[in-house]
């Protein structure tokens, strides 16, 4: 089941999409919840009071807050990396702010049936095995974390610490043997003594990246050829 | 005296030596890593340290020492892998002696002066002109822009084998003579090597002026596309009254299949139809819009997919001949391939350019490689010419031959 929410002040486009993401629900057998918002603040009121949504689509050419603002709030206030934002536009001109939100994709204004279903098919690729978790042990006992709460794991000595948005977990274990019992997509190798989580690379350089939460990490010489092919794989129409 | 005099000739001569192995670290370092004149400063202490232990101590292990090790630690000033570091020190220091050897074994046949023999004059040129060719060899393997006609580098060596003749002739003592001589050669030895660097240049300028000519060529199409949608609108303006008139005519009598249609034409009026891409970065957009018109023209089936910002980390140049170029390679393709695709994507994320661009292709393995070489003659440009403006931004190239596709991905870094 997918949860979606829609901000737009045009009350048509509104209904409009709505229908648009049923007709895909019901050809790809998939529930789909949508909420409709239309306001910005309307949008903010909810994220505020807890709602969670697995997709958001979000108009950029209404009144503040609009769009690009929702989007800075859920990125830099929130610290919420997982939830994926769809810009909706009547133009095809981007500005640069709007890139630093690090939206998952970008919908043209009118939107046609196709454009949503590839959008639509390309989130369900990427995203349907995101529910996996890290097991670890701690004293005997097995615990678990979401994924899509790490941001990184970093090995010091013969302990894995994991770098979450709240707190430090350390547990004994060797990074090699943690990664390779997660997919290469959800967690990647970049140093001897790190594995970031892609989802949280906010910028990426030849050399180093950066975490949503402002770490810095260099990408060692011996794994730079592995990042690229990550960066490399996939259809280019995607 | 002829101690300081004869010391003279070999410290100059020693300088230029140095000045060739540094030549020869082109081939195996490229990225600085430290400022420019902490490297002047390494060679200067090179020089000092390897000049100072030859005439004071005569050691011939101390020797040795004071070239390696001082050259080593000068390559820690650049970023490349430890094992890169070993193998320059150790190849340059090679040649050195095999320069060396090979002087030594011809002195056996031709009667060099003892001047010009035992001060490492020749020596040092020899060494000069081997660093130099194989910095030559390693740039034209990897930038096709930059090639000069053989004849040219025929010409060139005429100066450094002049150069030893005529010290040999004229260089008989050690005298301020022979010390003039030296310098002036060997001066003119680095003023012609410059030259021909200055030549290298003008080439680029060259081709670079060849890419501005094309470039007026998108830009004259993207006028035409401009005016087409310029035209289109104001039909549309003029009769705008009349057109929702007739959809509200039709809306009344519930003539629903009609009306939609209608609109769908109204619709597709407002976008001119060989724009295909309108990204805000106009000479992007221009280049584009030209070579997939082409690509239509074809009748190839043409996808297009951009997430790009208005503003971006490329310079309008790097972007015209990394896109000119993969999509001209692309159309070729398509010319000899009876089913015609063409996917392109241009995406940014992460601070990262992506660029896709898929092509259907015969795929003739000989044929295909002819081709591409004979456009590179014509143009002097081609995939070199890509892979220059991807490694400008520490980017990669992949290439995927498949039966039905030629897939070219590109990753650029801002830095």
């Amino acid at each position: 089941m997918l949860c979606v929410a829609v901000m737009d002040d045009d009350i048509v486009f509104c209904t409009q999409f709505e229908k648009m993401l049923q007709r895909y629900g019901e050809a790809n057998e998939i529930k789909i919840t949508a909420d409709i918002y239309f306001s910005g603040a309307a949008m903010l009121q909810a994220l505020k009071d807890g709602a969670l949504y697995d997709i958001l689509f979000l108009d950029i050419e209404m009144q503040q807050p609009n769009g690009v603002a929702v989007g800075r709030y859920i990125r830099e206030t929130m610290q919420n990396e997982a939830l994926q934002i769809v810009y909706v536009s009547g133009k095809t001109q981007y500005a640069m702010e709007l890139f630093q939100v690090r939206p998952f994709w970008f919908l043209e204004k009118p939107t046609e049936d196709a454009s949503l279903s590839a959008c639509m098919t390309q989130y369900q690729d990427r995203f349907a095995g995101y529910h996996t978790y890290l097991y670890y042990t701690i004293s005997k006992t097995e615990y678990r974390i979401a994924l899509q709460d790490v941001l990184y794991l970093e090995s010091k000595g013969r302990k894995i610490l994991i770098h979450t948005r709240g707190e430090l977990i350390t547990f004994y274990g060797r990074l090699d043997l943690v990664c390779s019992r997660l997919a290469v997509e959800q967690m990647i190798r970049i140093h001897k003594s790190f594995a970031v989580n892609p989802q949280y690379v906010v910028s990426c350089y030849s050399n180093s990246l950066y975490l949503s939460d402002g770490t810095a990490l260099s990408i060692s010489r011996k794994y730079r050829k592995e990042v690229r092919s990550s960066l490399f794989a996939g259809d280019i129409m995607i | 005296m002829e101690f300081p005099l004869n010391t003279s000739i070999y410290l100059i001569s020693n300088a230029f030596s140095i000045y060739a192995m540094y030549q020869f670290t082109k081939v195996f370092y490229t990225k600085r890593r430290a400022g420019f004149w902490w490297i002047v400063l390494g060679y200067a202490i090179f020089f000092l340290l390897n000049s100072g232990a030859y005439l004071l101590f005569a050691n011939p292990l101390l020797n040795i020492l004071t070239r390696l090790v001082p050259f080593f630690l000068i390559s820690l000033f650049y970023d490349t892998k430890m094992s890169t570091r070993f193998l320059a020190t150790l190849t340059i220091y090679a040649m050195g002696m095999l320069c060396d050897g090979v002087m030594y074994t011809i002195a056996q046949w031709i009667p060099f002066n003892d001047v010009v023999f035992s001060s490492g004059f020749a020596t040092a040129l020899v060494l000069f002109l081997v660093a130099l060719a194989a910095g030559k060899l390693s740039m034209v393997r990897s930038n096709a822009q930059k090639r000069l006609p053989l004849t040219y580098m025929l010409a060139l060596l005429f100066v450094p084998i002049g150069s030893i003749i005529v010290a040999n002739v004229g260089m008989g003592e050690y005298d301020f003579g022979s010390i003039l001589m030296t310098t002036i050669l060997l001066g003119i030895n680095v003023v012609v090597f410059g030259l021909y660097d200055v030549l290298l240049r003008t080439e680029t300028l060259r081709a670079e002026k060849e890419i501005y000519l094309q470039q007026n060529k998108y830009y004259a199409n993207q006028i035409h596309l401009l005016e087409d949608a310029q035209q289109n609108m104001q039909f549309l303006r003029h009769d705008m009254k009349n057109h929702l008139g007739r959809m509200s005519a039709l809306l009344q009598n519930q003539e629903y299949d009609k009306l939609a249609g209608y609109l769908q034409q109204t619709i597709t009026k407002m976008r001119p139809a060989s724009e295909y891409i309108s990204t805000g970065n106009s000479d992007l957009d221009c280049l584009i819009n030209y070579k997939l018109s082409l690509a239509e023209a074809m009748g190839a089936e043409i996808t297009v997919h951009t997430e790009l910002p208005q503003e971006l980390f490329v310079s309008d140049f790097d972007m015209t001949v990394l896109m000119g170029n993969l999509l001209d390679n692309a159309l070729e393709a398509l010319r000899t391939c009876p089913q015609k695709q063409l996917d392109l994507s241009l995406r940014y994320q992460k601070e990262i350019l992506n660029i896709g661009i898929r092509n259907t292709y015969t795929k003739e393995n000989g044929k295909k490689k002819r081709a591409a070489a004979e456009e590179e003659m014509l143009h002097g440009f081609g995939l070199k010419s890509v892979q220059q403006a991807v490694s400008n931004y520490n980017g990669h190239m992949k290439i995927d031959e498949s039966d039905d596709y030629y897939t070219v991905k590109v990753l650029l870094y801002r830095k």
